[in-house]
């Protein structure tokens, strides 16, 4: 409560240092974009001297004077710098293109002159990838996949081989509100994790948030991993895609008519399937086929209106597909039977954003955003045998069907400001409401048995629930050498029988030691009032999302962290932080229970109780030059702790890491050819393993006396011990050839190049000697891909 | 250049063919041996107490049975009886003989009583274990009628209708200072097996807990648990069905069932769930392990109670 107070007596001093828009002031506003694709700079820094001030994510600036003339520069990391003076006390509107740097030299003045560096910047725990790093970076099967770049990043854990899940600083896989363009999406795997939904082709920016939370975010505990679509080129039109092992990826983006309207569609398939069924139908001897494909469109169109209204429509769609047919028959001397079976299992994601930007004054600029996200689970099943009597002619047919639904509807409406009275302020405020409808897992029955027929469906309730929150925040320079960004974020969580509250307070801040060195410190309470149940932790399609409930309380969490930023020769940035998480109402599935378990309602299943994590992480960064690339190292500790679960004694959280390394390094040749390479290395994931092994009171109601004797070998502690540790080199190459009209890439990468045999999972067995072993199951050996990417 | 791809496509190639499976040592250290004490006290039976010791998971032999331990049950801090070893009671034949056991048949017990079983073995810690005998649960009514389930099916195999039973039944809580633990049970006649076999228990409700403002209630294949944590001091209505077992080949069912209302110990109530979700996730690499609970201090084991109120059914 008192960090609260620290929080209100600040945001009212603001108040009283804020003020009033003044008509003899100079107010300079505008928008910020690259010169090539019109695509709208988030992030870029427009200054005079001592003050400036940041773009917002749809590239809008304002700054304000108590002159009667000023000289601005804009910059953007890897852009050459523009200066514009402007005279007069008035309101000036001020659009301005940045244009791409070529030369080397060039590159680290623009650098030195950017302004917007790593020590001077008030929030922590943020790291931002340029998506053309991204691109580089070598990746499994060639797929370029944001989410296993993050997992590259210190304090950023991975689950298990080659899946897409994040672990943030000791949080789950629940903790990340993953938001493209604005909109929550609820799973965000494809292939059972091993590839994101995220194509890399659609995206303009990515940044991870992972402590320090501004109070514009909310409603998770552990991270935000904000990413946002390209708008579409608004020069001319464009086509990019590529050719890969397993899949391949269109994205065609330009103008329509003139430069006030662009849009983006953007697609990419698998084709697996395409060779599966044949082969598998081959296989079943003609009796049956299986097939697995999955696919993402992305598509954005947004329109103009004036310097002050933009409009923006965008939508993503994602649906994994997975099948099996299959059908036996046969026959004697006076019946035939046949027996029919189909399977499908699939799921996807569909989000739309409706957007609209409004420049309420040069102060003020407004974001008004429709969001809808649809997340679906389905598992089914159905088999028809049939019996045919050839004496008779009759017929007998049963059919049974079994199918498992769950997911979760959202549709919402976000309203956000950017205010900006002075050059020492950039206030933000806002609202946010989202109505949830949850499908907790239905299992549906049907029974067709010669005409007469049952369909039932059992399971638990669809829940419906209101959230909403409201937020301020103001990013206060109170002297050349203190910044401070603190804000409150008050939530509400809205159940037929329930409702929650939660007041929020956040506070990051900044201490420039030197103009190359600074020190932070932050503070931030988080409330999550939405749960994953998840059996395996991989992943699965079968982890679905429940809302806190009358029974389950909405999880909460206070972090803390203090750590150093500093940059050297230019274009080195350095950070170091330590930090404390403490999180509550954390839940779990009690031991057994799992999603198809019985029909019992999801709440009885879990249990709750506290999770903790520290640690310290370290990251070098070079963001630009003929080599880039950066270093990070987390040494962390993450606990679990429930009443229910290891006789109530902490222990280990599973994907707990005592070291996490993760290295980047791309180096550009030429304008032909460019390298790249990563190496990771972490600590083995926890792991229950049983170390006794006794007799136990046989589960029969006759005990011992039944004559069965069962030999249970019974784990001690949970997650007591490790997998062994996880490292894997990847190396990769760009060879670029350019023609009049077009640039073929061609991308040749090693996944795992020195073949280490990482596990995905082990397990206890015996050898052929009947000794009790740890079998590791490895299923990413050493994996060549082949790419063939265009663009004109 | 396209020969270097190629070579190095058809390298990579040949090492991803070799295995992905690859045998390692266990890391876990070498453990003390424990005593082991297993034991099912029931009114109307003799307590057969069973003394093994524990042994390493490292190793692939069977644990030993301890047959020279002494063992004996103390009541409010008196000695009740020191048990005495008995050779090889009621061996299966298509198992190992079960040594270690200990019996006293003019020993009984009391429902509502608490007793403390200490079993001493030189050479390890002595272990002892304290038990309370729950009260004899009553159930007010009983209501069962003959219906038609549809049983079998999913994938690959068709479903089918059979004959099974329908059985209403109200549990009156009768300690009401306590929470109680009951296990609801019905078994049936096998002259294949000449005993009685539990029956696989279905239920419509399967939000028990919903429907009846019940918690805890959790399935089972052939039993239900279901505690008290609602329903304490008040009265618990609940409905199952089972199949009627036609018996295998050579079986004579006699159409003799028996629904079992059981109350019993807290910890052999979670000693039997934690042994099913041992085997409901024993083998899985991606589900947690469960722990198997014990109520045996310095050792393993589980010394548990159950008291029975047992129905023929019509």
């Amino acid at each position: 409560m008192r960090f609260s107070y620290i929080v209100f007596a600040l945001l009212f001093c603001a108040l009283l240092s804020t003020k009033p828009v003044s008509a003899q002031k100079m107010t300079i506003s505008g928008f910020v974009t690259d010169s090539t694709s019109g695509e709208k700079l988030f992030g870029a820094f427009v200054y005079n001297q001592a003050v400036g001030t940041v773009t917002n994510e749809f590239g809008f600036y304002s700054i304000s004077f108590d002159k009667d003339t000023v000289q601005l520069t804009f910059s953007y990391v890897g852009c050459l710098s523009v200066k514009k003076t402007f005279i007069g006390r008035k309101a000036h509107n001020f659009n301005v293109e940045l244009a791409l740097i070529q030369s080397k030299e060039v590159q680290i003045n623009a650098d030195r002159s950017a302004g917007n560096r790593i020590q001077e910047k008030s929030e922590m725990s943020t790291i931002q990838i340029p998506v053309a790093q991204i691109k580089k970076i070598p990746a499994l099967f060639g797929e370029v996949d944001v989410l296993k770049v993050i997992q590259l990043l210190p304090g950023v854990a991975k689950g298990t081989e080659g899946a897409s899940g994040i672990y943030v600083r000791g949080g789950g896989p629940d903790q990340n509100l993953i938001l493209l363009d604005g909109v929550q999406v609820y799973n965000v795997n494809h292939l059972f994790g091993f590839f994101s939904v995220f194509n890399g082709d659609a995206i303009n920016n990515v940044s991870l948030v992972k402590g320090g939370f501004p109070a514009r975010y909310g409603g998770r505990l552990s991270s935000v991993i904000d990413i946002n679509m390209k708008e579409g080129n608004n020069k001319k039109m464009k086509v990019e895609g590529g050719v890969g092992l397993i899949s391949s990826r269109l994205t065609i983006e330009g103008p329509i008519k003139d430069q006030n309207t662009t849009f983006l569609i953007s697609g990419r398939r698998t084709y697996a399937d395409l060779f599966m069924r044949p082969i598998s139908y081959l296989l079943s001897q003609r009796q049956g086929s299986l097939g697995y494909y999955f696919y993402d469109l992305n598509a954005k169109i947004n329109h103009k209106f004036s310097d002050k209204d933009r409009l923006f429509l965008s939508s993503y769609l994602g649906k994994d597909v997975f099948g099996l047919k299959a059908s036996t028959s046969f026959s004697d001397n006076q019946t035939v039977f046949t027996d029919k079976l189909s399977s499908t299992l699939n799921w996807g994601n569909i989000t739309t954003a409706l957007r609209w930007n409004h420049v309420v004054n040069p102060k003020l600029f407004m974001n008004l955003t429709a969001t809808y996200s649809r997340y679906n689970f389905n598992i089914g099943a159905e088999n028809t045998s049939t019996t045919r009597d050839l004496t008779t002619g009759s017929t007998q047919t049963q059919a049974f069907g079994i199918g498992y639904l769950s997911g979760i509807f959202d549709d919402g409406l976000k309203l956000d400001f950017d205010y900006l009275p002075n050059a020492a302020h950039h206030i933000r405020f806002g609202s946010n409401y989202i109505y949830h409808t949850f499908k907790p897992g239905v299992t549906a029955f049907k029974l067709n048995v010669s005409g007469t027929s049952m369909d039932t469906t059992f399971g638990s309730q669809n829940i419906y629930a209101h959230e909403g929150f409201l937020y301020v925040e103001d990013d206060w320079n109170l002297s050349k050498r203190l910044k401070v960004n603190f804000g409150l974020h008050g939530s509400v969580f809205k159940l037929t029988d329930t409702t929650y509250r939660s007041l929020q307070p956040r506070i990051s801040a900044r201490y420039l030691i030197n103009p190359d060195l600074s020190f932070k410190v932050s503070a931030s309470k988080m409330t999550q009032y939405l749960h994953l149940l998840t059996n395996s932790g991989i992943g699965l399609p079968t982890d679905f999302w429940v809302p806190a409930t009358k029974k389950v309380a909405p999880q909460q969490a206070i972090q803390y962290a203090a750590g150093f930023a500093y940059t050297f020769k230019d274009n080195y940035e350095f950070s170091i932080e330590g930090y404390y998480k403490s999180m509550s109402n954390v839940i779990e599935y009690k031991n057994g229970a799992s999603f198809l378990l019985g029909g019992q309602d999801w709440q009885n299943k879990v249990t709750n109780g506290k999770a903790w994590s520290y640690g310290s992480e370290l990251f070098l960064q070079r963001k630009f030059g003929k080599t880039t690339g950066w270093i990070g190292y987390t040494l962390s500790w993450a606990y679990r702790q429930f009443n229910d679960k290891n006789n109530g004694i902490k222990y280990f959280y599973k994907y707990d890491r005592r070291h996490d390394i993760g290295v980047v390094v791309s180096h550009e040749f030429s304008k032909k050819i460019d390298v790249s390479a990563t190496w990771v290395y972490s600590t083995g994931n926890a792991l229950t393993l049983a170390t006794d092994r006794y007799y136990g009171l046989a589960n029969s109601p006759y005990g011992m006396q039944s004559g069965y004797n069962m030999v249970i070998d019974n784990a001690t502690g949970v997650n007591e011990f490790r997998m062994p540790s996880y490292h894997r080199l990847d190396i990769g190459a760009n060879f670029h050839k350019y023609y009049k009209k077009f640039e073929l890439t061609y991308n040749v990468s090693v996944y795992n190049a020195y073949n280490r045999l990482n596990a995905f999972f082990v397990y206890k067995t015996v050898d052929d000697y009947g000794k009790p072993v740890l079998r590791k199951v490895t299923i990413f050996p050493i994996l060549p891909a082949f790419t063939l990417n265009f663009k004109f | 250049m396209r020969n270097a791809i190629l070579v190095l496509s058809l390298f990579c190639f040949a090492i991803s063919l070799n295995s992905c499976t690859k045998d390692i040592d266990l890391p876990i250290p070498e453990t003390t041996p424990r005593l082991v004490m297993n034991g099912l006290i029931q009114l109307d039976s003799v307590l057969v107490l069973n003394l093994s010791s524990s042994i390493s998971a490292k190793s692939g032999n069977l644990p030993a049975y301890v047959n020279d331990g002494s063992v004996k049950v103390y009541e409010n801090g008196n000695l009740l009886s020191t048990l005495h070893y008995v050779p090889a009671l009621n061996s299966n034949p298509w198992s190992t003989p079960i040594e270690g056991n200990y019996v006293d048949s003019n020993l009984s017990f009391l429902p509502g009583h608490t007793y403390t079983v200490k079993a001493v073995k030189s050479g390890f810690a002595d272990v002892v274990a304290e038990v309370s005998v729950p009260i004899i649960p009553k159930v007010d009514t009983l209501c069962v009628d003959d219906v038609l389930l549809s049983v079998g099916g999913g994938f690959g195999g068709g479903s089918q209708t059979t004959d099974g039973k329908s059985i209403k039944f109200k549990i009156v809580d009768l300690d009401q200072n306590n929470k109680n633990y009951y296990l609801i049970r019905v078994s049936q006649f096998d002259s294949s097996f000449m005993g009685y076999l539990d029956a696989s228990i279905g239920t419509n409700n399967l939000n028990l807990q919903d429907l009846n403002g019940l918690q805890g209630a959790t399935e089972s294949s052939n039993k239900l648990y279901l505690n008290d944590a609602i329903f304490n001091n008040g009265t618990y209505e609940g409905e199952i069905h089972f199949a009627i077992y036609k018996g295998g080949w050579g079986s004579f069912v006699a159409g003799i069932y028996y629904l079992e209302v059981l109350s019993v110990t807290k910890d052999y109530y979670q000693y039997l769930q934690s042994v099913d979700s041992y085997w409901d996730t024993n083998g899985n690499p991606f589900a947690e392990p469960s722990q198997i609970t014990t109520n045996v201090t310095n050792g393993y084991g589980m010394i548990g109670a159950q008291v029975v109120k047992r129905f023929r059914l019509p």
